[in-house]
């Protein structure tokens, strides 16, 4: 996962799909973290991982939600 | 509670519709959050940040400036040069946000790089105001 956000995310950018881009860029935490070991405090870098962090909370919550329901 | 086969068919189509509604939604997150992007420089040196003459001449710079990098996308070592000159422009994009970045592989495009003239294996083109610039 982390390789594929990385590099689908140069491919997608380069043809101009701006939010698909985006999307892979959420799916590539080492590359969130590279403007940390430069120094840099990047919105961007920091919402990615919240986003990451976020998204896939919510979806385990509702894969044990939906775990429970079916018993 | 008992579970009818369609109340199941149901739960789990619930379940698809929300993975791909949490994945949109994520998706444009990213996006927004791509678009109105802040970035800080915590450095001591300040030494992701162009120096106060760059900015002087960057502000007396009066429209959009265009980058054109001609560079294959990874070296021998298999590293991203495409991004190695995205972070090395990225400050000078900070300073002056309308500077546009195109990246080109020579070995993908090369009518493009050839009309371009094109003859090392990293360059960068700078356009301003009609003018080109190697």
């Amino acid at each position: 996962m982390l390789l594929t956000g990385d590099v689908a995310g140069e491919g997608l950018k380069a043809r101009g799909w701006g939010i698909a881009a985006s999307l892979a860029q959420v799916l590539s935490p080492i590359r969130n973290f590279e403007p940390f070991g430069r120094g840099i405090l990047d919105t961007y870098a920091v919402a990615c991982s919240l986003i990451l962090t976020l998204a896939f909370l919510a979806l385990a919550i509702r894969r044990l939600d939906a775990r429970r329901l079916r018993g | 509670m008992e579970i009818t086969p369609k109340g199941r068919w149901q739960l789990a189509a619930h379940d698809g519709l929300f993975a791909v509604l949490t994945i949109a939604l994520a998706a444009l997150l990213a996006w927004v959050a791509h678009e109105y992007r802040i970035e800080h420089d915590l450095t001591r040196t300040h030494r992701n940040t162009v120096s106060a003459p760059t900015l002087e001449v960057l502000k007396q710079l009066d429209g959009p400036v265009t980058v054109t990098g001609f560079a294959m996308a990874n070296d021998a070592r298999g590293d991203s040069v495409h991004r190695q000159i995205q972070q090395f422009l990225r400050p000078y994009q900070r300073a002056k946000p309308d500077i546009a970045l195109t990246l080109v592989d020579p070995r993908e495009q090369p009518k493009v790089a050839a009309a371009a003239g094109v003859r090392s294996p990293v360059e960068l083109l700078v356009e301003y105001q009609a003018a080109l610039n190697a």
